[in-house]
């Protein structure tokens, strides 16, 4: 309640602040990206109340149907996650906010210990509890867990404390997120003044896609030098993982692309914002024709030559964003914090 | 490509010569070939440290299995955390040298699922998702079945070892190197987030009826051989950056051009800042709160592997290596290059980095402590705000020294900070 009530308060003080530069006679591919950024954050904050709210329905009345909603709920904000994950600068950064969305890639299952542990304890956490505990406790793959991992069979979903922890997760979830989209609009300004956050905003997809390609697809698939594990899938537990790419695709399509085209047109390059449109187009094609699992096409033969043409689209897009663009526009990368192993 | 170099230190030459000698000025002009070079003699110093203090190591664990006693295991392990010391400097070599990035694993790779050695205490073992191996437990078993195929792991040779690194096709399968040897002497760290670290019996190693565990003839063929492995493995680096052998890897990156000699020095001391550093070593843990992810697990010695990752970037920047009998390497360094181009840059990242240094060492005094010391895997605990402080202050002066490295590969012409990536690309 006190989470929720600190919420409202910050949306009045969002409201307060200059809306978009609507007035400006020029539209600059930042102000693009910047609007449609925000619109975004707007969409996980809205997204992540209906969660919030959803669970608190379930745990008042815990029948199929609440359940069924609270599920699709926890998708439809993973997905709003997924569509402006490819913004890794800003506000996202601080306190680590991605992380606490979606702590990933987790070869170590840690985010079933922390829920277990949490499970086991004699009382459920409150949010403050939450927001001092791990990162990986506080996310979407933490709610998974409760939703949709085996070792929830022995435990009932509807039982009073399991229900506490989940509603200390979503609250704490939509507290994040509320305060990302305010902090996006507070950043606003000072985005749209500097030069430089062109390149880090080209930069920081091209980074999503090498994600997407090496850890998201590559590494599960087995096509990264070691063999397949499903386990190193994305929402394995629930049978999502080619969804929430889609869902990246999807936010690329609306979030990037209008302002990476502006900036082609600008630098006199239009034939290769339409070829990044056309193969980012393919790509989305090709994730909608799949089903939304990882894990079922690594045993079929089939499925897994439809998960390969996904694999090859986006590594061309890859290519064509971190390579002919990144070279078309003169960007200069430097270091990132997946340098490394 | 060294023209280009010349062209703008030539302005601070002439403006320099109003003042001194101009014998003296040409001497003192450091070039870029000049400091590619000394790097190299800095990597040999660097590897040639780390194998003589793994062979000091090797004798030791021969005399442990001579004669396990306590004192015997003490020794080897103390010779363990010395040989930590070179190895973990050398660590700014890797990223921006295949050469060493394509080896390392066999030495130092982390995390791992050390069920596939030995014995391990089931509650507390958290492997890598789907990981076949990851119970294999090569001590206790002459045949192991991982990824639907049997193996015969009947005898323990230093050949064997290296073959089975990543068996199954998990980077967690790992069965040889500084990290499987830390398990064999200190064992699991079973405290979690409390004092204490590894607690492996010497009778893990004794024979006949004192031995613990089971396996003691198995468990000491690996030691040996797996110590051994480590020794063979450093000879070839070294060899790798020994001067004037033909066709090593020290003659392939001298024949390269400045430029690029440039790159791969400025590529390892960014990629180890940041990503692998301040991020999968700090960050991670931290934020994640998980002692899985702490570097070295068993002997708690995470503090020193940090700082010594971090004394590594530092000496690639000041062409200064002290080598472990005292004496010290030195010569044309990346600063003096960069103080031609632009001085207060090159006065910027040498605070940044004694900052780096100042707050990685205050972590490892911490963890060293006579009284109440507070090693790495108790900073990480949920709700540990003195710890969270340490490592967040150790994290922001990493990432500030990046970004200053990034400023000094533009100063001076490299314009691509981007891995070698054969094989990666569409």
């Amino acid at each position: 309640m006190i989470a929720s009530l600190r919420r409202l308060g910050l949306l009045a003080c969002a409201l307060l602040a200059a809306p978009l530069s609507l007035g400006m006679e020029t539209t600059t591919p930042r102000d693009m990206w910047f609007g449609a950024v925000e619109q975004q954050y707007a969409e996980l904050s809205a997204a992540s109340e209906r969660l919030e709210a959803s669970a608190a329905r379930f745990c008042q009345a815990p029948d199929e149907a609440h359940k069924q909603r609270l599920e699709d709920d926890w998708l439809s904000a993973y997905q709003a996650w997924q569509a402006v994950r490819f913004i890794q600068f800003g506000p996202v950064e601080q306190n680590s906010r991605g992380w606490q969305l979606q702590f990933w890639p987790d070869r170590k299952n840690l985010v079933g210990r922390k829920v277990s542990g949490w499970l086991k304890a004699p009382d459920a956490p409150d949010v403050q509890a939450i927001a001092n505990d791990s990162v990986a406790i506080q996310g979407f793959p933490a709610l998974e867990y409760l939703l949709y991992d085996d070792a929830m069979d022995e435990q009932v979903l509807s039982d009073p404390a399991v229900c506490d922890l989940m509603q200390s997760i979503t609250t704490h979830l939509a507290d994040t997120t509320s305060a990302l989209h305010r902090d996006w609009q507070a950043f606003g300004e000072h985005y749209r003044n500097t030069p430089r956050y062109t390149e880090t905003t080209l930069a920081s997809a091209i980074q999503a896609l090498e994600l997407l390609e090496e850890k998201r697809l590559g590494d599960p698939m087995g096509l990264q030098g070691t063999s397949a594990n499903g386990y190193l899938a994305e929402a394995w537990r629930s049978g999502h993982s080619v969804r929430l790419v889609e869902s990246t695709l999807e936010g690329l399509r609306t979030g990037f692309l209008p302002g990476l085209s502006a900036l082609l047109r600008e630098a006199d390059a239009v034939a290769l914002a339409e070829a990044f449109r056309d193969q980012l187009n393919d790509a989305l094609a090709q994730a909608s024709e799949l089903q939304p699992g990882l894990v079922p096409s690594l045993e079929d033969e089939e499925a897994f030559r439809g998960l390969q043409s996904l694999y090859l689209n986006i590594s061309q897009l890859r290519h064509l964003l971190g390579n002919e663009i990144a070279a078309e526009l003169g960007l200069v990368r430097g270091f990132n914090s997946s340098d490394g192993d | 490509m060294p023209a280009i170099m010349l062209r703008r230190p030539l302005a601070g030459i002439v403006a320099l010569s109003a003042l001194m000698p101009f014998a003296a000025i040409a001497d003192d002009a450091v070039t870029a070939d000049a400091v590619v070079h000394h790097y190299a003699d800095l990597a040999h110093a660097n590897y040639a440290d780390a194998l003589n203090a793994a062979e000091v190591l090797n004798e030791r664990i021969d005399e442990l299995l001579a004669n396990p006693t306590a004192e015997t295991l003490n020794a080897a392990k103390q010779a363990w955390l010395q040989s930590r010391i070179p190895y973990q400097q050398s660590e700014v070599f890797r990223f921006g040298n295949a050469v060493v990035d394509d080896w390392e694993g066999q030495l130092n790779a982390w995390p791992l699922d050390e069920g596939m050695i030995d014995y391990v205490e089931g509650d507390d073992y958290q492997h890598e998702l789907g990981n076949e191996g990851a119970t294999a437990n090569i001590i206790a078993n002459e045949r192991i079945t991982v990824g639907g195929e049997t193996l015969d792991v009947s005898d323990i040779t230093p050949e064997q070892l290296a073959d089975l690194n990543e068996i199954g096709g998990s980077e967690a399968n790992v069965a040889s190197g500084y990290h499987a040897i830390e398990f064999l002497l200190w064992g699991q760290d079973l405290h979690g987030f409390e004092a204490g670290n590894g607690e492996r019996p010497v009778s893990d190693f004794q024979t006949g009826d004192d031995c613990t565990h089971g396996h003691c003839d198995r468990r000491r063929t690996y030691l040996d051989a797996v110590s051994d492995l480590l020794v063979d493995d450093l000879e070839w680096m070294v060899a790798q950056w020994a001067p004037e052998t033909e066709g090593n890897y020290r003659q392939e990156l001298l024949a390269e051009s400045d430029q690029e000699g440039l790159r791969r020095m400025l590529f390892g001391m960014g990629s180890l800042s940041l990503g692998e550093l301040a991020g999968e070593r700090m960050k991670v843990a931290l934020e994640a709160n998980s002692y899985e992810d702490e570097h070295d697990c068993f002997s708690d010695n995470t503090h020193n592997s940090h700082y010594y990752n971090g004394q590594g970037i530092q000496n690639i920047y000041t062409g200064t290596y002290q080598r472990l009998d005292g004496s010290v390497v030195e010569g044309p360094s990346l600063e003096d290059l960069l103080a031609q181009e632009n001085g207060e840059l090159a006065d910027t990242l040498s605070e940044q980095m004694e900052a780096t240094m100042a707050r990685l060492d205050a972590i490892k005094q911490a963890a060293e402590a006579e009284s109440s010391p507070m090693a790495f895997d108790m900073m990480i605990a949920p709700g540990n705000e003195q710890g969270s402080e340490l490592i967040n202050e150790a994290i922001l002066t990493l990432v500030a020294q990046t970004g200053s490295l990034e400023k000094a590969a533009g100063e001076l012409g490299v314009t691509s900070l981007q891995p070698d990536d054969a094989g990666h690309q569409f």
